[in-house]
């Protein structure tokens, strides 16, 4: 504790020259510029944040890379263990066959293909029991993953941070209502009534109709509906410890208005918990897109998915031919993904508490 | 105590019926009923297999039939007992529409021991890792010891099951033929699917354990009993570890509701012939009766689990009222 050099600037005399500083009109620095510096220090933040950084950015410019298309096979060949890049960094055998795509990747792979014509890598990573490149559909498939993590974030900043935050801040018949509701969808064993809704949806209708819903967006509103209920919680346990606070309540007799207590004390208390929560929301969103994807239930072919890829990996074992590339590659992704994630979450959380300094 | 229970029965009351009613609401808003998807039938035939399986009566006679043995026909209030559907009140699930000649009920009795077994394999796995490395590195913290131990937790947590159990499978069925690869039968097939399904649980609990034995072991009352003189070993075992193990106490109901759902996957993998891979088998078959019994039997499991988790949680742990948070 004695080598914490932190400690007593919080605690000791540091304090009243922090004071002293402030009235002399300089600005001490913010609780954010202190959490950037403490996460800055933090070896594991670091290298977490550019693996997370790059992830992100792979996935929006994997059109653009030079890769081999993820959806076209060639059914003729067995799986190719992979090849070192030295070995074979490139071949001519580049085929234009990606299934549908939006506009937008449909632009980036026609300048793709102009750019580097019938370039590909090879096959790096090796290729799967249908002569997929297994490198690009990791790529392609954490675009399907990210979205699930972006969308399920999105919900759970929205309809979980408001939810909560109205139960904290209403009355205590309203804060009942509203938890009661979160209490009873949380008991549902909501995975169970998921499966069911997709494998409705997943059923080849009688009438041979177009459904008027796709089952990638039911797949992605499941995935939101279920991934608020438990940020609600947190953020109306704070919402409550904060509205009792003693700063809360001197700003009240001093006579500020509610808006002011929500916009000054509230939300920026609630924030870094939010944030922490969010790191720890994500890596369990992911896991259950690779669970619903294991059982077949996850986005539809030629689309893939992390889950997608360790689920086929899965199925590729058998005691005749280990083709041990198939589940490590997606293996290796995810849990560098979510380890990622895992020690940013850590290392926000010590970052944030500031009465427990550096420990 | 008794107020609490009966609130939690009343909550489990509500939920149950949500249960049946939001899986039956789902069953019947399918477009073409739940035998369409099979050859075509003769008109005959297809209205003798309806009114077999009362899909030839309207919807909110179909709910009640479901509920309970209340059908509302000519038999008046609770109808015919010799009927096929007994109703869930009755503790009936009805028959299967895939397997035929067959009750959901029989289909579970045969299935539920195996994932009871699987489900009881995979906690012992979790809390015999998740104790030993939560000990292990919280006696000795900042050592390699304690960092391996929490690389592997970490690890633990960011993968799915499922590529655990592939990785398993690779080193220890196919490259180094010790257990067998998948099947059921033996207690050798249950040693890997018990610990694909555990392993994510056993990294919890390994950080709960740890985080709470170094908060226990910080207190003021630790350091006058090492003053006093009492040895090390009975400092841990009996002040530090009775509330250290609380946390991991509040966990198993989470993590007991968390193996269930697993062993969807694990099971399917290993081939395991329990209730989880036939849920999968029935949902994915359309087998509506099926799916929603062994969906019933899962949230009850659930549901007891966690009542029992509380009513452990304060018989450990004094100040806590059960009344409060019911």
């Amino acid at each position: 504790m004695s080598s914490s050099p932190r400690k007593g600037e919080w605690f000791g005399d540091a304090t009243f020259e922090r004071v002293a500083e402030q009235l002399a009109g300089e600005q001490a620095p913010s609780l954010w510029a202190d959490v950037r510096r403490r996460l800055a220090a933090r070896a594991s933040a670091r290298w977490s944040l550019r693996w997370l950084l790059a992830l992100v950015l792979a996935s929006l410019i994997v059109p653009l890379l030079p890769l081999p298309s993820p959806a076209a096979m060639a059914l003729d060949k067995q799986p190719k263990p992979p090849m070192a890049p030295w070995v074979e960094p490139f071949n001519e055998r580049f085929e234009p066959f990606y299934g549908e795509l939006n506009p937008l990747d449909r632009a980036l792979v026609s300048v793709r293909q102009r750019a580097f014509g019938k370039k590909q890598t090879g096959p790096w990573l090796g290729t799967d029991a249908k002569g997929r490149d297994t490198l690009a559909r990791i790529l392609w498939g954490s675009r399907t993953s990210l979205l699930v993590a972006l969308f399920a974030a999105l919900t759970s900043l929205t309809i979980g941070v408001a939810w909560g935050a109205i139960a904290g801040l209403a009355r205590s018949r309203i804060d009942n209502a509203m938890m009661r509701t979160v209490d009873v969808l949380q008991s549902l064993p909501t995975i169970f009534l998921v499966i069911f809704l997709l494998s409705f949806l997943n059923a080849p209708s009688p009438s041979g109709a177009a459904r008027s819903v796709s089952r990638e967006t039911v797949f992605f509103l499941v995935i939101g509906a279920v991934s608020w209920l438990p940020m609600a919680r947190v953020v109306r346990g704070q919402v409550l410890s904060l509205r009792s606070a003693a700063f809360v309540e001197a700003a009240r007799t001093q006579g500020a208005s509610t808006s002011w207590i929500v916009r000054a004390h509230i939300v920026p208390n609630v924030l870094p918990i939010v944030l922490v929560y969010l790191t720890l929301t994500l890596p369990s969103v992911i896991l259950y897109e690779a669970f619903l994807s294991f059982l077949g239930l996850g986005v539809e072919a030629p689309k893939v998915s992390w889950g997608v890829l360790a689920a086929d990996g899965a199925e590729a074992i058998s005691p005749l031919a280990t083709f041990w590339w198939l589940p490590l590659g997606p293996a290796l992704a995810m849990g560098a993904t979510l380890l990622a994630l895992g020690l940013l979450g850590d290392a926000l959380r010590d970052a944030l508490d500031v009465k427990r300094g550096e420990a | 105590m008794r107020r609490f229970l009966l609130r939690r029965l009343a909550w489990f009351a509500l939920t149950v019926w949500a249960v049946i009613t939001i899986s039956f609401v789902l069953m019947r808003s399918v477009p073409g009923g739940p035998l369409s998807s099979d050859r075509t039938l003769h008109p005959t035939v297809e209205a003798a297999v309806n009114a077999r399986y009362h899909l030839d009566w309207p919807a909110w006679r179909q709910y009640l039939q479901t509920l309970g043995p209340l059908n509302l026909d000519e038999h008046g209030l609770f109808g015919d007992r010799s009927d096929v559907f007994g109703g869930i009140l009755a503790l009936d699930l009805g028959p299967s529409l895939q397997h035929r000649d067959v009750s959901v009920n029989e289909i579970v009795a045969q299935s539920l021991p195996v994932s009871a077994a699987l489900g009881v394999t995979a906690l012992g796995w979790a809390l015999l890792l998740g104790l030993v490395g939560g000990l292990v590195s919280a006696l000795r913290p900042g050592t390699a010891l304690d960092t391996s131990a929490r690389v592997l937790s970490t690890l633990g947590l960011s993968l799915p099951n499922f590529v655990i159990a592939s990785f398993l499978v690779l080193a220890l069925a196919v490259a180094l033929p010790i257990f067998p690869v998948a099947g059921w039968g033996s207690p050798a097939h249950l040693v890997l699917p018990g610990f694909a399904l555990g392993a994510p649980f056993a990294a919890y609990v390994a950080r709960l354990f740890r985080a709470g034995l170094l908060e226990a072991l910080a207190q003021d009352c630790i350091r006058t009993a090492r003053a006093k003189g009492v040895p090390w070993r009975s400092i841990v075992l009996r002040h530090a570890l009775p509330s250290a193990l609380v946390p991991v106490i509040s966990f198993l109901g989470p993590a007991a509701a968390g193996i269930l759902t697993g062993s969807l996957v694990i099971e399917r993998i290993f081939t395991i012939p329990g209730t989880g891979s036939h849920f999968v088998a029935g949902a994915l078959n359309r087998d509506y009766a099926l799916a929603m019994g062994v969906t019933l039997v899962y949230t009850v499991a659930v549901y007891a689990l966690n009542v029992l988790v509380d009513l452990a949680y304060a018989l450990i742990d004094p100040r806590i009222e059960l009344e409060k948070d019911a």
